[in-house]
């Protein structure tokens, strides 16, 4: 028999899925890893129900939680490759799966999106939360666990560097645009 | 790094940064200093276009990667919030699941050798209380809820020197410092519903731990 729906919760999470993946994607850099975070994130948050607190913004709850996920994750990863490059043979040394799925993925992406994508994970995840999701400073401050300034500082850098990413794209554009005309 | 620029006609008033350029476009200054900023930037043109460029940036990026909210969502996300709490998962299912989204595979042969040369270490190394009762399927860790394999994971990645317990509400898990770590596995014993056993972690050369757990009968 199929799962249903059990209760409010779990409907909201359900509500919620599309936009922790975007969250997700801009943490990870990948699909693939995107989707294994915001998998994760429900489970912890749907163990950690009781300690939600009703009137408190849900989405705000589950994306702190995937934020420390993933802090926890790049942690382990880092710790895992300083014990690698201790002690494996450079024979087990290969190109990474995420590297492909992140090629794939971004044949996937628009212009806008490959300039997002192509921003450092501090600035993508800032971003992302406040100019693409719509949240306040403050909100993304408390999910990332930041000073409001540190926001203010990240989201500044990340949207020059995405204006200079669109304009030469479009430098770009116009240049072949002129050749085909010659 | 954060540029500044002091407005040309406001000596005496704060040099208007970045910070505050993009909290100004953004409609998130407070109202004293969004005055001080548009002062500042109707006297400056290269911060009047430094903003400008902000808010460009902002209206690209406005519903970017909508590809990511149109798309299905994959159905194994729809059913792991589906499932539910529930209080009584398969081990193998769960930790299957966990393990395949972190990169934390069971069953792998060069595991399972390490596993087979260390469950006599084991034995004799880890003091474990009577089990009492093993499920049909003779996996003795069939219980164990996801909160707990969460917090099994989470003590793997710390201190391989220490011992740590953690436990919930009906469950417990202690793990092992020492001998064992020499050899990159943990031991770890977890209690549940009373009942006692214990299981094995070995770090895979490709990172990650697997994890056993064996069945009591066998210790």
């Amino acid at each position: 028999m199929p799962p249903s729906v059990e209760d409010g919760f779990q409907r909201a999470l359900l509500g919620l899925l599309p936009r922790l993946r975007r969250f997700a994607l801009s943490l990870t850099g990948n699909m693939a890893e995107a989707d294994d975070l915001t998998q994760a994130a429900c489970l912890r948050a749907l163990e950690r129900r009781r300690r939600y607190r009703d009137g408190t913004r849900l989405d705000s709850w589950l994306f702190r939680i995937a934020q420390n996920l993933w802090i926890d994750e790049r942690r382990r990863h880092r710790r895992r490759r300083e014990q690698s490059i201790d002690s494996a043979p450079l024979s087990h040394v290969s190109t990474p799966a995420w590297a492909e799925t992140q090629a794939e993925d971004r044949l996937m992406l628009s212009a806008v999106d490959r300039a997002i994508m192509d921003l450092p994970e501090e600035q993508r995840a800032v971003l992302v939360l406040t100019t693409v999701d719509g949240l306040a400073y403050r909100e993304a401050a408390a999910i990332l666990g930041l000073p409001i300034g540190t926001v203010m500082s990240r989201l500044a850098r990340a949207r020059l560097a995405l204006a200079d990413a669109l304009e030469t794209a479009s430098a770009k554009g116009a240049r072949k645009v002129g050749e085909t005309t010659r | 790094m954060t540029e500044k620029a002091t407005p040309a006609d406001h000596h005496d008033a704060p040099a208007v940064d970045d910070r505050d350029l993009v909290a100004y476009v953004d409609g998130e200054l407070p109202e004293p200093a969004r005055e001080r900023v548009a002062a500042a930037i109707a006297g400056d043109a290269g911060l009047a276009r430094r903003a400008e460029r902000m808010l460009t940036a902002r209206d690209a990026a406005t519903g970017g990667l909508a590809g990511v909210l149109s798309a299905t969502v994959p159905d194994r996300l729809r059913q792991a919030v589906l499932a539910g709490p529930s209080p009584r998962p398969t081990w193998r299912q769960a930790l299957d699941d966990l393990t395949r989204s972190w990169g934390w595979r069971l069953g792998a042969p060069a595991g399972a050798l390490v596993v087979g040369a260390l469950v006599a270490v084991l034995a004799i190394s880890v003091p474990l209380r009577s089990p009492s009762y093993l499920p049909a399927s003779g996996d003795p860790a069939t219980a164990l809820p996801p909160e707990a394999q969460l917090a099994l994971m989470d003590l793997l990645a710390g201190d391989a020197s220490a011992a740590a317990q953690v436990s919930g509400d009906g469950w417990a898990i202690d793990i092992t410092p020492g001998a064992l770590a020499a050899f990159e596995c943990r031991a770890f014993l977890y209690r549940l519903d009373g009942a006692s056993n214990a299981g094995l972690a070995c770090r895979s050369p490709a990172g990650g731990w697997r994890v056993t757990t064996m069945p009591s009968g066998g210790l």
